[in-house]
Order: C-alpha cells, then structure tokens, then sequence
C-alpha cells in the first residue's frame, strides 16, 4: 500500500473507529515529581487506559449531579 | 535489424519491469513511450515533421477524459463521507452477529467498486470492516480478503468500474447502457455463487458469535449536508447522462469532465486538494502504454500476432474468445491489467478482420478476464494490495500459499463461469 493510501485509510479509519468504538484523545501534561520514563510509558499502559476510562465515567456522572 | 524485432523487445523490457515493479508503472510507460518516440523516428516509422500530432493520435483522448473526469467526480462525492454514511447504515440496519454484517459489507464492496475505484472501495469498506471486527471481538483477515476479492467482481458492473471497461468500451463504442445490460447478469451470477462459498466458509467460521448492539449515527460521517446532496445530485445527473449519452450525442468523457467541473464548481472544495488526491500516476501510466502499443501498431508487431493467432486458431475461430477470456485474465494475476487490455485490443481487432468474428465479443472476453484475474495473487488487483496493507497494519501477514489457497479454486471458478457466459454471449449475438 502506497503511503497516499495509507495516510487515507488512517484519516477514514479514525473517523469509523470513533463512531463504532468511541474514544478520545487526551494531552496529559508531566505533573511534577515524576520520572520522565515512567511517565511516557503510560502512553501505552493498558491498565493505566482502563483507570483513565473509569475516571472519565465517575467524572460524568459527578457532572450529571 | 528490422523494425519488429526492435518493438517487440522493447514492449518486453517494458513488461519486464512492470512484472518486477522495479519502477513505478508509470516510470516504465513513459520510459517504453520514450523509446517508442526514439526508434520510430531512427528507423522512419514517423516523421519528424508531423510527430507530435502523430503521437497524440495513438492516444484516446477521450478514454484519459473519461478517467480523470471520473477519478474526480469520486474523490469529491468520498469527500462528503458518502461511502462511510451508507457503510454504518448497513451495519445499523443489518445488526445481530459479524457473519451477517461481513456478508452485507461484501456485497456493499461488490456496488462500491461498480462506481467507485477499487482502491478508495477497499479504503473505506476496509476501515469499517476493521472497526466493527474490533467492536465484536473477531479477527477481520478472511472478512478483508473475501471484500477485495468481490471488489473485483464489481468492477465488471458498469463501463465506469474500471480503466479496462473504460479501454474496450471506448475502442469499440460500447455504450453505458449496453454495457450493464452485457455484464450485469454476469456479475450477478458469479457475485451468487461466490457469495454461496463465502457463505458456506463463514458459517464455520463464526459458528459460536457474539452479538452487539450498534449504537451508530450514520449521519455523523456526513460533514456538510448541503454538500452531500449537492455533490450526490452532480453524480446522479452524470450517470444519467453516461446512460443517455447516445441521445445527447456527447463523447462520455466530455461528459465526465463537464461533471468534475461542475462539481469543482459547486462542491466547495479546494481544487488542489481533491486534484492532489487523483492517481495521476495511472493516467500518465494510460497515456504512455497508448503511445507504446502505437509503436506496436505501426511497426507491424500487432499485425504478426494477429496474424500468428488466426493460423493457430484456424481450426475453430469460435475458441479465440474463451481463449481470450483466460489469455487477458491469467496474465492479470501478475502483470497490470491496463496493458494486457490496451494490448489484446488491437490484436484482437486485426483477428477480428481476418476471421469475420465478431469484434465485440473478443472485446468482452477482454474485460471478463481482465476484470476477474486480478483474484489469483496478492499482487493482482490494487483491492488486493490495499487489504494485505490494511491487514499489515493490523500485524496480520497473508502469504502467497494462503492467499492461492483460499482465492485460487474462488478465482477459476469464476473465470470458468465467465468463459461459459462468453460462449453463450457469443450464441446470442
């Protein structure tokens, strides 16, 4: 697949996926006092993801009340 | 040397490199374009005079037109998220388990690719279909082959699905309507039984499969609706026009290209992008093969093909367009199939003269096979490149033996279908 093809596929993917399986993407600045590494490596954290997806539910319904 | 060994080498080089994809196609059209310009005028076969207007009339201008005007039409109609609207409003309405989304989103392929390039078809049924195997939990690899696999098919739908359909119909003044009225049953019946097998493998597949409810809102995809119906309602017009084209007694690319304008016009969408986004390779690819198989014409190589196939074939001239069939489809699985058509044309053609068979069915036997042996090789078809990509991105590898093994009998069979169609076309007509 050509790299035009690609970037196309990815810009029509995104668009899909987030209609079939919603999700968004969020910019998490480095809070002080943590090790660089460490941070980064929540980027790919599964267990980090899922803690973020629950905050993201308690924060809603917190705002709903 | 004599002139024909010259040209019929260079036409071999230019295969050569095709087949290897050392250089992009195009480089390689332009380079055998080149050539053919240099030995034509070294050995006197044009002159110098007259050469550009020479060279321009081995070119069907109305062919390129038509390809460009089409290629920009379906960039801005896939702009208003028109593809991904009607692909979640399948889903939503087809619902319940994978196998049945999968099979509707096969047969969506099947009527995406009739109007639109393969390649944008395999991006857009490709992204949903990878999306909703997510959402249920499944592995999309059979899925994503089997629609690029149909995206072939499709493309015998209508004179507008592929650049061969665009070549033959051209050259032999097939009109819109003529041709869908040629190809549509047998599009039907090999979508049938394709669809049949397919069936029969995913039911084994998805034997125990998980069901969702899709919440999606189709209308999402759409970002601007007066476009959308703007942008629909330019497609519509063109097609309609394409089917009356005899009437108003326009050349069909003109038809196509007055359409672009009009949607350049009144889609509100910036020019350089969407001419940014048209596969200008395959049209500078189109041109210059044009210019090659002219070389091949006027130094008399197409001739003593022609000629060597009316002596083989002269215990039966009827089998020339069954041969055909297989002759421009397995040559497909390999080589592109825009220069086995702009090739097989003028042979077939010349075979036509000498034997008195009819021009257009050797023409249709062209589009049959060019169309449909693309399935054979991974390589075969741009759908077929563009699934193994999307499934590389997933980090799911399909190797040529499964790849043969899951497409190859599929493939035969169809061709198989479509030689029995041409004998029968030939019958008829």
């Amino acid at each position: 697949m050509t790299e035009r093809n690609s970037e196309k596929f990815e810009k029509i993917q995104c668009k899909i996926e987030k209609e079939i399986n919603p999700y968004i993407t969020v910019k998490i600045p480095m809070p002080e006092g943590v090790e660089k590494e460490s941070f980064l490596r929540l980027e790919k954290d599964q267990a980090f993801a899922e803690s973020l997806k629950k905050r993201a539910k308690d924060w809603l319904i917190e705002k709903q009340h | 040397m004599t002139i024909e060994p010259i040209f019929s080498l260079l036409f071999v080089l230019i295969i050569i490199i095709l087949v290897t994809g050392r250089y992009h196609r195009s480089v390689a059209a332009l380079l055998g374009a080149l050539l053919t310009i240099f030995f034509g005028l070294e050995y006197g076969l044009f002159s110098e005079q007259n050469i550009i207007s020479e060279i321009i009339s081995f070119i069907n201008v109305d062919t390129v037109l038509l390809v460009i005007g089409v290629m920009i039409l379906a960039e801005a109609v896939s702009r208003t998220g028109f593809f991904e609207f009607i692909g979640l409003s399948i889903a939503k309405t087809v619902g319940g388990g994978f196998r049945r989304i999968s099979i509707a989103f096969i047969i969506l392929t099947i009527l995406f690719s009739a109007i639109i390039s393969n390649v944008t078809t395999m991006i857009v049924v490709g992204a949903l279909t990878i999306s909703l195997a997510k959402k249920f939990r499944t592995d999309p690899t059979q899925i994503l082959l089997y629609e690029s696999l149909m995206a072939n098919v499709g493309g015998l739908t209508l004179m507008i699905s592929s650049i061969p359909n665009l070549i033959v119909t051209a050259h032999l003044g097939i009109g819109f309507l003529e041709f869908f009225v040629i190809t549509a049953p047998l599009t039907l019946l090999i979508s049938a039984i394709t669809l049949f097998v397919i069936w029969r493998r995913i039911s084994r597949m998805y034997l125990f499969e998980e069901q969702v409810d899709l919440k999606v809102d189709p209308w999402s995809a759409i970002k601007d609706k007066r476009l959308f119906y703007r942008a629909a309602t330019i497609f519509i017009i063109v097609i309609v026009l394409f089917i009356f084209e005899n009437s108003i007694n326009l050349p069909i690319g003109l038809i196509a290209m007055g359409g672009a304008i009009a949607m350049l016009i009144l889609g509100e969408q910036e020019p350089e992008s969407i001419f940014s986004e048209i596969d200008w390779g395959t049209i500078f690819f189109l041109t210059a093969f044009y210019i090659v198989v002219g070389g091949l014409m006027k130094s008399g190589v197409i001739d003593t093909v022609a000629n060597g196939i009316v002596q083989v074939l002269s215990f039966n001239h009827a089998v020339t367009p069954v041969l055909n069939v297989w002759v421009s489809g397995v040559p497909s699985a390999i080589i592109d199939n825009i220069p086995m058509t702009l090739t097989l044309i003028p042979i077939m053609e010349q075979v036509s003269a000498a034997t008195g068979f009819s021009f257009k069915i050797l023409g249709w036997s062209i589009v049959f096979g060019a169309n449909l042996g693309g399935g054979l090789t991974p390589i075969g078809s741009a759908s077929n490149i563009i699934a193994l990509g999307i499934l590389k991105k997933e980090g799911k590898k399909v190797s040529w033996k499964d790849w043969f093994s899951i497409f190859g009998p599929l493939v035969i069979l169809q061709l198989i279908i479509a030689t029995i169609y041409i004998t029968i076309l030939s019958a008829i007509l």
